[in-house]
């Protein structure tokens, strides 16, 4: 690891994350917030120290390596979260840094959990950037700056490994830096389709770019207490469950749709017809144990609408609400959070442990197990007709024991500090899983702020964990990666 | 008088140059080894020129002596085809290239032929594969022959009088995806036109596109008994050919290989059905728990001609129903017969077999004589030159007794109307009375 090329390097995303704040410094003028200053000062600190740190190490001219892209993503995204979490302090919306980290951690990770009980007193410039975190978080920071900024390096190609999420990361075209514009254009593409069909439908233009913020990236933060649900229209939920559907889908599929210009590529694909048929069982089976063994009076077509949104938000890791699940049976709300395990797809702005993830693993269960009764076979893991190597088939599994062994460990410790055991292990599926709300007293109407400190520090590393798919941040613990 | 030039005198070179010079024909055969070309010149009357197969001096100097065709056949796929290619550029008419890797194979006639002008790529794999697959369905007598590499099949069955088309004139069937060529009855062929009409006890021949065979067999409720259970033994060439061409008819297939990373690239071609097992084909333990015993055909295609016989004789003594073994020693055929194997296919005479086939042909691709010569079938390809080239097909003035079954063309295969054109490289396949090939022969 070659420390001068890394805050050289850090220097230019501090200094563009600085740049960034000015969005919602311009945001809060034409209200008449008093904001402003906090926004600036956020600024100048980012933009100074970057700047600096650039300027110090500038004669580094050494290229980006493997373990320097592996530390750079991670240190990028522990110091934009930084950079993020000064606003809420400046203005004085949060008083101690923990929640203020928390919140900002939560916003670029896209997880949407949040320590805020009201958020109607927050300025109109605080709920834009904490939806806009979400925005910059979903598609990833760093990819966007490698779409962005000038001339990166030869390890652009590891710096995008290590913030994409999926198994296999493949490039969509030979230059990464085009990769990375396309995907940010799709990105772009969306939210503005987004922001004016919720426009169009009568939503304040600032809440609408708030949400929409929050739903391409699959995020979650909402202007509203109450979320999505707070509108109680039918046309906001739909188009919001549509985009949602749409992040949680891999963004090379969309690419490939466009650049074709036909839907093949998705019903080919194995991975988003399972994303696709999990959410159509998962809401036809909530919605009939809502009707038979729900709340009192409530009937089908309001079942299926609730169910229909909640899971689709829960399974792309979302987290917007319309109804307070956790009042569901306790069938539902397993299901619920068996989908926040699951994530999305790869390649998809959502978290969680990836569609393709599951059906790498089932397949091998079969094919281990069809090994023991049958020794002289030779199967091979395929994929949408191709094999899937067996380096990826380990990674896969690893990553599942190691997801597994984070969520224990992590609920344990939640339980250390006092946190029953449906909150405590709701809790960090839906950090590690970068979902948002949990059940129990972490549930769709409930917020994060009353878990005691050291549980905030524990949740703000599983939603980093999550978000990066656990290795980028995993190789830092391992010595050698340190040396020079 | 024509002379023919044979690049390697190989197993397939010698028994070409055997075929050629005893039907007439001038040969002159090239080869490296003076050794292996003593023993030619020895036996037969042909010249005999030492050196390599692609150097372009030789090719002229056959040009020179008036070679109007150059089959290349020596052990090497790239100096064949540079052999064949060259020839083309210093003007021998007519060049035939074998090639035995299948990378080569993946490109269509059209690449050959018209852009780099081998007029006929032979690969020994797929002829033996073809040929051993086409044995394996005909058990049930439904398929006879394929055509266009396996795209276009040749169906053959009996009206029963369970079948719903009978009494029907055929211009009131609809035929999406086939059509029926011929129709046997009482010793006589028929050539039916639409106001013929389907009658219990008639013997059908329909020319179907490959895919559709249960699809027209269930549509005439014809009877089938056809292989279900097919085990292979050897992943090579041919033994992953015969697996897909078997999996295409939804056979069940067991295919056993020894090189472990073969067994891993088989697996990763073939479908999730298929089952692919690492071991030796003589393995009698792995043979029984595979259940080589129950197989409907097993059939041995390593490249260890010696171990195919083995592994045959294993498989019939577990009581396989019918037992295929290859084998490239002419001289093991009969041997082969008596030990109760049921067939031998030797790759380098079907090859050589082959070759000749498109020598007296010409654009003919193939041909098989049916029913003890009552009628043809023919795999014709439209040459730039020919003149069916930009007609339509009701313009084409095809005599009585002749009809074309399919066309193979660029973007896939169709069975034709009488306003479908033919276009140059298009294959079709043509059923006809012998009487007529003269004239269809001239029309191509």
């Amino acid at each position: 690891m070659h420390y001068r090329l890394i805050c050289k390097t850090l220097g230019k995303f501090f200094f563009a994350t600085g740049l960034t704040l000015l969005l919602p410094l311009a945001w809060s003028l034409p209200y008449g917030e008093q904001d402003w200053q906090a926004f600036l000062l956020s600024a100048l600190i980012g933009t100074v120290a970057g700047g600096l740190l650039y300027f110090s190490f500038r004669r580094e001219k050494r290229e980006i390596g493997r373990r320097d892209a592996l530390a750079l993503v991670a240190f990028g995204w522990i110091g934009a979260a930084l950079l993020g979490s000064l606003p809420f302090l400046f203005s004085g919306a949060l008083d101690n840094f923990t929640d203020a980290y928390f919140e900002a951690m939560s916003g670029f990770t896209t997880t949407g959990a949040t320590v805020i009980t009201d958020v109607t007193v927050l300025s109109r410039g605080l709920l834009f950037w904490r939806s806009f975190t979400q925005w910059l978080g979903g598609m990833g920071i760093i990819v966007l700056f490698i779409a962005i900024l000038p001339y990166i390096g030869v390890g652009v190609r590891q710096l995008f490994k290590g913030e994409v999420p999926g198994p296999v990361k493949e490039g969509l075209t030979p230059r990464i830096q085009q990769t990375a514009r396309a995907l940010w254009l799709i990105y772009l593409g969306i939210s503005v389709i987004q922001a004016a069909l919720l426009t169009i439908g009568g939503m304040d233009f600032h809440e609408a770019v708030c949400h929409t913020c929050a739903t391409i990236a699959t995020g979650g933060f909402s202007t509203r207490n109450e979320s999505v649900g707070g509108f109680g229209s039918f046309y906001f939920e739909a188009v919001i469950i549509a985009v949602m559907f749409i992040a949680g889908a891999n963004f090379s599929l969309h690419h490939r749709m466009l650049s074709k210009r036909s839907l093949a590529a998705y019903f080919r694909d194995s991975e988003f017809r399972t994303y696709a048929a999990i959410l159509l069982a998962v809401t036809l089976l909530i919605t009939a144990n809502l009707t038979l063994a729900g709340p009192e009076g409530s009937t089908l077509p309001d079942n299926l609408r609730n169910a229909g949104f909640s899971v689709v938000s829960i399974m792309t890791t979302t987290g917007f609400g319309t109804a307070d699940f956790d009042q569901w049976p306790s069938f539902s709300r397993l299901l619920l959070v068996a989908l926040m395990v699951i994530g999305g797809s790869a390649g998809s702005t959502g978290g969680g442990i990836k569609v393709v993830r599951l059906i790498i693993v089932a397949k091998n269960a079969y094919v281990v197990t069809y090994r023991i009764f049958r020794p002289h076979a030779v199967k091979q893991l395929k994929l949408n007709r191709i094999p899937v190597g067996s380096e990826v088939v380990q990674t896969v599994n690893t990553f599942f024991c190691i997801f597994v062994f984070l969520f224990v460990a992590a609920t344990l410790a939640m339980a250390g500090l006092g946190l029953d055991p449906v909150t405590g292990f709701s809790a960090v599926a839906a950090t590690l899983g970068n979902i948002g709300p949990g059940l129990g007293l972490v549930g769709p109407t409930c917020t994060y702020a009353w878990i005691p400190g050291p549980g905030k520090w524990i949740l703000c590393a599983c939603m980093l964990f999550g978000r990066l798919e656990l290795f980028t941040v995993l190789c830092l613990f391992i010595p050698s990666i340190w040396k020079r | 008088m024509a002379t023919t030039a044979i690049v390697g005198a190989g197993m397939v070179g010698l028994s070409l140059a055997e075929r050629l010079a005893n039907g007439k024909m001038n040969v002159i055969v090239v080869d490296l080894s003076p050794e292996a070309l003593g023993q030619v010149g020895d036996r037969l009357d042909l010249q005999t020129i030492q050196g390599h197969g692609a150097d372009p001096r030789i090719i002229e100097t056959l040009k020179a002596s008036g070679t109007d065709l150059l089959i290349a056949v020596t052990d090497s796929n790239e100096v064949n085809m540079i052999s064949a290619l060259t020839a083309k550029q210093v003007g021998i008419k007519r060049t035939v290239a074998r090639i035995r890797n299948e990378v080569y194979l993946q490109g269509t006639r059209m690449i050959y032929r018209d852009l780099l002008g081998i007029d006929l790529v032979i690969s020994p794999w797929i002829v033996t594969a073809m040929k051993i697959a086409n044995t394996i369905s005909t058990r049930g007598s439904a398929e006879v022959e394929s055509f266009a590499n396996g795209k276009i099949r040749l169906l053959h069955f009996p009206v029963t009088s369970e079948c719903p088309l009978v009494h029907r004139r055929l211009s009131n069937i609809p035929t999406p995806g086939f059509l029926i060529t011929g129709i046997r009855r009482e010793g006589e062929m028929i050539v039916p036109g639409g106001d013929d009409e389907l009658s219990p006890g008639d013997m059908v021949w329909v020319v179907a596109i490959a895919g559709q065979e249960n699809r027209v067999l269930k549509l005439f409720a014809a009877p089938r008994e056809d292989a279900k259970r097919v085990f292979i033994v050897g992943g090579g060439q041919v033994g992953l050919l015969l697996a897909q061409t078997l999996e295409k008819r939804n056979i069940s297939v067991r295919i056993l290989e020894q090189d472990r990373a073969r067994c891993e690239e088989l697996s990763a071609v073939l479908s999730s059905k298929t089952a692919v097992l690492h071991g030796s084909g003589t393995d009698l333990n792995l043979l029984k728990e595979e259940h080589a015993g129950r197989m409907d055909v097993f059939a041995a295609v390593t490249s260890e001609h010696e171990s195919n016989i083995v592994s045959a004789l294993l498989a019939r003594r577990l009581g396989a129903a019918k037992t295929i073994c290859l084998s490239n020693r002419s001289d093991y055929m009969q041997l082969i017969q008596d030990l109760g194997i049921d067939m031998a296919f030797n790759p380098r005479l079907l090859t050589a077999s082959a070759i000749q086939q498109f020598l007296h042909r010409g654009s003919l691709i193939s041909m098989e004589i049916l029913e003890d010569g009552k009628a043809e079938i023919l795999e014709i390809m439209a040459d730039l030159s020919a003149k069916a080239v930009g007609r339509k097909l009701k313009n084409l003035g095809l005599p009585k007794g002749s009809i074309i079954g399919a066309m193979n063309k660029k973007d896939g295969v169709i069975v034709p109307g009488g306003d479908d054109t033919i276009e140059a490289g298009d294959t079709v396949v043509v059923f006809t009375v012998p009487e007529n090939i003269p004239e269809i022969q001239r029309i191509f």
